[in-house]
């Protein structure tokens, strides 16, 4: 591979590393492309400069992998928000979590609460941007809901534990709500990255 | 012809290409010029972002083919959504470059 092509490529890979899988896939093509024009006869300079400057096809790409982006957010947010709400209501029966008193368990019932009930808000100014098509913005909130739902999940383990502390369902249940929230934190981080290069 | 009044024709003129039969990128950027005469002169990478995004939509499918001899390449396809749909267009377009064909011809 000439120099050229390589610092060509290297400008995908930069402009694009918010989404691995997709910079992975612009660099293949781009550079079978490239490689089946030098095949005909071309110099890499003039295969590049036929191509079309990186600078300007790489927010193409991104524009047209953002819908897909977001489906991929918006789904994990709220498959998070559907698992924290049965898993808490579930842990709240078994262990007769709502007898619980003391200070201690009062607070961590309310950032429960709290977390749950900002997690939704949030999830709401985040869809509420995106159907007054206004996607690009929809970061913040979703980061927002990932942060206002991982609280909630803490304090509901800690609360859960704090009763039943050895029950291996507590540990179960916390296993699958941590493992979700990683994965909508993942989504939103990358949405957020996405969103700010798409937006320019 | 602009690239910009192109853009807005992109997708129409991808599924066209496509309909024939699958193709990787280079040769429907070829196909493009050779069934325009060479009128349509696009960036070649402008195609690849309406490529994704027409995959995306569910109107387009794609794998990699590696020849036994030769470069791997991802080639593209309709679906038959891709079909319907470019039928529809083919349709809609008829009609609309009929009424500014109306208009732009000679006065009245």
């Amino acid at each position: 591979m000439s120099a050229a092509l390589e610092r060509y490529l290297s400008e995908y890979d930069r402009a694009l590393a918010f989404d691995p899988a997709l910079a992975r896939r612009v660099r293949e093509e781009v550079e079978a492309h490239i490689g089946e024009a030098i095949d005909y006869g071309r110099t890499p300079e003039d295969a590049i400069a036929r191509f079309g400057r990186a600078s300007a096809l790489a927010p193409d790409f991104a524009r047209a992998a953002f819908p897909a982006r977001l489906r991929a957010t918006f789904h994990s947010g709220l498959a998070m928000l559907a698992a924290t709400f049965v898993l808490m209501r579930l842990r709240s029966i078994l262990f007769a979590l709502g007898q619980a008193d003391g200070r201690v368990a009062d607070t961590l019932t309310l950032v429960d609460r709290a977390g749950f009930a900002g997690g939704i808000a949030f999830g709401l100014v985040a869809w509420n941007r995106i159907y007054r098509g206004d996607a690009t913005r929809a970061g913040p909130p979703f980061l927002g809901a990932a942060g206002a739902l991982a609280a909630s999940v803490a304090a509901s383990l800690a609360r859960a534990a704090g009763v039943a502390g050895g029950d291996p369902l507590i540990w179960a249940t916390g296993a699958v709500e941590c493992a979700l929230i990683l994965l909508f934190l993942r989504h939103a981080a990358r949405f957020n990255r996405h969103a700010s290069f798409v937006a320019g | 012809m602009s690239a910009e009044m192109l853009k807005g024709h992109l997708d129409n003129i991808l599924l066209a290409v496509l309909e024939p039969g699958a193709a990787h990128g280079y040769a429907i950027i070829e196909a493009i010029r050779r069934r325009t005469g060479g009128r349509f002169d696009l960036p070649e990478g402008t195609i690849y972002p309406a490529l994704h995004r027409l995959e995306l939509a569910g109107l387009l499918a794609s794998r990699w083919v590696e020849p036994p001899t030769g470069r791997k390449r991802r080639v593209y396809e309709l679906t038959r959504d891709g079909t319907m749909a470019l039928a529809a267009r083919r349709e809609s377009w008829s009609q609309f470059s009929g009424a500014v064909d109306a208009l732009m011809g000679a006065p009245a």
